[in-house]
């Protein structure tokens, strides 16, 4: 695994293969995205494989049942279509599980053989009506979500499921005064601390495919056939008429907030994601203009305990050499925050194909002066070989960092997702005030843990 | 109440007595606990050291494909895209081998993946292999395991034990046989299961060679020709291979397990005939049981009679079987997700009256949950925390951190299988 300094590197523009690339397929982040729908269920249109690596993901990240049902391509299907994997897989689902809302997910090998999914879909749903009655079929809505993985990351697979599910149940009706979030591919303590902030500024709002709940749910047997606490899908319909829409993440949600402004005129407002003291403030500011509301004096108290723990342990993360990598907008505002806290960023690397990427970083290096690698589209190898050459102090990433900061001497700062290898990391938030308190502990204490002396006391 | 009308789709492959009808295609629609081909072969390629593995796909089948059974492999990949898939890519996976080959000239054989979409688009792996043989100068496998072939990750087993075979008859010859040697296949190594195994042969004065393929490389495959006997303990994933090794170096083999004392004891007296030194056996049994039997007495005590369901892979319910009930537990359902017809016989041996399910999903699980009320569920990663949702007690295998083979790994499970049931948590609920 480790990379050699002493042979030079071919950097992934001019190299043809990818090395330990850290980009997930598109189906997984359309799954995220039904996930966190009330009732909903994903069905995989494609091999068993394509729907249990992904559970795999979902369980060993967040230690829970995920309900993702497959349509199970054989020879057969691959083949000649899977026309009638689909049309018998959403009638044994209807059937068997009662969803409310079924997002048919494609997979590779769905899309390259062409599969009419819409028109499958309405034969489907003929064969729901002939068996099980004209109620049932009237009570299930059947979403398809294109995502051929050759074509993009999870975070357009999310981006996708996104727009397909507003294009799908959005209505214009009555407007109301709610502002709609779609928080992107973030943990459910992420979305409760976005929550926790609306709720001190008093504003009515609602969270779209909202995972918070139903990817963190009790132990209270007996266990309900679904977890509660997901979005009902009347909202999915009534986003149409809300007073603005707020994509935590704009490169996933970012298409589908657009949408509803050109089509029903909601004000759609596009990250950044609030981590750190600068996006959170733009955060608070673009929500207290939306409603002309003032700050109330909590938010600024959360502000002042941020700052304070800045000030307090400036000493240990001043200069301090840091790489990052991960899914765009979380690595964008993880950089900026690291700025904050006078980190030297190194490296910063996204997998994920973006045209605004490298601005971005470039833009928050300018404004700190900063002289750091952008990388795009690229692979693990590199940022592996780059960040040993920088000689990096501490590296913030998924579970995957783990074999990079093994070559590259130096600990880990476990951020996005998936993280297998520890517990509890989907529970605390790294967004808003608190959320960035949380993850400037981590931070500093994964530091003391790995490079002080542990009879020493630090003051 | 669905279930009942759901089950005449499935009744054959749930049943009280006799064997359930198997290695059948699954329901489109269900919550599946079944994977692919390409997830089959890399569970059984993955650990080979000194290895590359490209696998020719978009980028996340080697995303994917780079953690197994709780590590970290390397892995590459030709990243496919949507010109690729129109056009073709046999000249990017030729380039990338060649570059491969140049990044890392220490690896010594080179594994190339086909999965669902290359498999569709009519890449021809092997004839990209074949051409570019000459200039890469290193011997390299193509493996097709496109994720539909086949009905589980049991044929993926299949295939890669083919590739073995290919290398080893392409490149491994028999040079002569080495006295009081083996090999063991199907053997991976989770949470060092090897080492145990290994420890306990050398007792009583037998070498491991090469383990299939938990701690195998190039050399060691080379090497392993020269074994005596070859031990099988995974026969999905072994068979084959060793029904190859011999025909071809005259290597036979023994079905063994190292899965529970009797299973244990019963190997190695196996394994002692074979080499007509029975006499150094027993004392090294009674002395390996003499070491755990305070502890596994007190452990066992606290959980015999214990109400448990298994659902595990293919050739393992059989051993496994045997190993919980020996522990003490009762064994009222038994399931598998890709079990053939000789896993079911071997296992309704051991447990005549079980219930049996082949291809077991969730909502079958959580019926019988609810039906059965085990006081224990021993399964994978999977099905782990659904059944804590039920309040169930729950001992995930492959196991997490401490080996469960051969003398001291039986006192693990014990333990694990103790510390799971009398856990607080499960009386606070």
């Amino acid at each position: 695994m480790a990379t050699k300094l002493d042979s030079p590197l071919i950097s992934k523009a001019n190299r043809h293969v990818t090395i330990n690339p850290p980009k997930m397929c598109q189906p997984i982040g359309a799954m995220y995205a039904t996930l966190g729908i009330d009732k909903a269920v994903p069905l995989v249109q494609g091999s068993q494989g394509c729907c249990t690596y992904v559970r795999y993901q979902f369980n060993r990240h967040f230690k829970e049942p995920v309900n993702i049902a497959v349509t199970s391509f054989h020879e057969d299907a691959a083949v000649f279509g899977g026309r009638r994997n689909l049309i018998e897989g959403i009638r044994n689902l209807v059937f068997r599980y009662a969803p409310k809302v079924i997002g048919v997910v494609t997979t590779c090998s769905s899309e390259t053989i062409g599969d009419d999914i819409e028109a499958f879909i309405k034969e489907a749903y003929k064969k729901v009506r002939e068996e099980l009655g004209d109620e049932v079929a009237q009570s299930v809505f059947v979403v398809p979500i294109h995502t051929p993985s050759y074509a993009g990351t999870h975070v357009k697979g999310y981006d996708t499921a996104t727009i397909s599910y507003i294009k799908y149940f959005a209505k214009s009706k009555e407007p109301n005064q709610k502002l709609y979030i779609i928080p992107g591919m973030i943990n459910p303590g992420d979305i409760e601390e976005v929550k926790h902030l609306l709720n001190l500024m008093g504003v009515e709002y609602s969270v779209l495919f909202d995972i918070s709940k139903t990817l963190n749910s009790p132990l209270m047997p007996p266990k309900p056939l679904y977890p509660e606490g997901g979005t009902p899908w009347q909202e999915l319909e009534d986003c149409a008429n809300g007073k603005a829409i707020l994509a935590l993440c704009p490169h996933a949600g970012g298409t589908g907030a657009s949408y509803l402004e050109s089509e029903f005129g909601v004000k759609s407002i596009l990250g950044p994601f609030p981590v750190g003291v600068e996006n959170t403030d733009k955060f608070i500011e673009n929500v207290a203009s939306i409603y002309e509301i003032e700050i109330p004096e909590e938010v600024k108290v959360e502000r002042g305990l941020l700052l304070d723990a800045m000030a307090d342990t400036c000493q240990y993360t001043m200069m301090r050499r840091a790489a990052v990598f991960g899914d765009p907008d979380i690595v964008i505002a993880v950089t900026r925050f690291l700025c904050e806290l006078g980190m030297d960023v190194k490296v910063v690397e996204t997998a994920t194909p973006s045209p605004t990427f490298a601005d971005e970083i470039k833009k928050i290096f300018d404004e700190y002066n900063i002289e750091g690698e952008i990388l795009v589209d690229s692979d693990l190898y590199e940022f592996e070989y780059l960040a040993k050459e920088a000689g990096v102090e501490v590296i913030l990433g998924n579970s995957k960092a783990v074999e990079v900061a093994k070559s590259v001497k130096c600990p880990v700062v476990r951020i996005g997702f998936p993280v297998y290898d520890r517990v509890g990391y989907f529970r605390y938030g790294i967004t808003g005030y608190k959320g960035s308190i949380w993850l400037l502990d981590l931070i500093v204490n994964t530091i003391l843990d790995y490079s002080y002396p542990h009879d020493k006391l630090h003051q | 109440m669905a279930i009942k009308a759901f089950l005449e789709q499935r009744q054959g492959h749930i049943v009280q007595s006799g064997i359930p009808q198997c290695s059948r295609p699954t329901i489109p629609g269900v919550m599946s606990q079944r994977a692919c081909t390409y997830y089959g072969a890399r569970w059984v390629l993955a650990p080979v050291r000194n290895s590359t593995h490209i696998v020719h796909a978009p980028a996340d089948c080697a995303y994917y494909g780079q953690n197994v059974r709780k590590k970290n492999y390397l892995i590459l990949s030709t990243d496919m895209n949507e010109k690729d898939v129109i056009f073709g890519a046999h000249e990017k996976l030729e380039r990338c081998i060649e570059e491969a080959a140049k990044i890392f000239p220490e690896h010594s054989m080179i594994f190339v993946y086909s999965t669902c979409t290359s498999s569709q688009i009519g890449e021809e792996i092997k004839w990209v292999v074949e051409k570019v043989k000459e200039k890469v100068q290193k011997p390299i496998i193509p493996v097709e395991v496109p994720g539909f072939g086949g009905f589980s990750q049991s044929d993926g087993h299949h295939i890669a034990q083919k590739a073995i075979i290919s290398y080893l008859s392409e490149y491994c010859k028999k040079e002569s046989t080495q006295p009081f040697s083996v090999n063991i296949i199907g053997e991976y190594n989770v949470a060092g299961e090897t080492r145990v195994i290994k420890k306990l042969l050398e007792k009583i004065g037998i070498e491991v060679i090469c383990s299939y393929t938990g701690d195998c490389d190039a050399d060691l495959m080379q090497k392993s020709t020269s074994a005596a006997l070859n031990l099988l303990v995974c026969k999905s994933s072994g068979l084959l291979l060793a029904q190859f090794m011999r025909e071809r170096y005259s290597i036979p083999f023994v079905d063994v397990s190292f899965y529970g004392l009797s299973n244990t004891v019963n190997s190695l007296k196996k394994i002692s005939k074979f080499f007509g030194i029975e006499h150094k056996v027993e004392m090294v049994i009674s002395e390996e049981y003499e070491k755990i039997r305070d502890k596994l007495e007190k452990y066992k005590k606290k959980i015999f009679g214990k109400k448990a369901i298994i659902l595990l892979g293919g050739s393992r319910i059989g051993f496994m079987a045997g190993a919980f009930k020996e522990a003490g537990l009762e064994i009222c359902v038994c399931g598998s997700q890709f079990g053939c017809n000789i896993d079911y016989e071997t296992a309704r041996f051991e447990l005549p009256s079980a219930l049996f399910i082949d291809d077991f999903n969730c909502a079958e699980i959580e019926e019988i949950l609810l039906r059965i009320e085990p006081d224990v569920f021993i399964g994978g990663t999977r099905e782990w925390y659904l059944a804590h949702k039920f309040g169930v007690p729950f001992l995930v295998f492959p196991q997490e951190t401490k080996p469960y083979a051969c003398f001291e790994g039986f006192l693990n499970m014990c333990e694990d299988l103790f510390k799971e049931i009398h856990a607080p948590v499960w009386r606070l609920i």
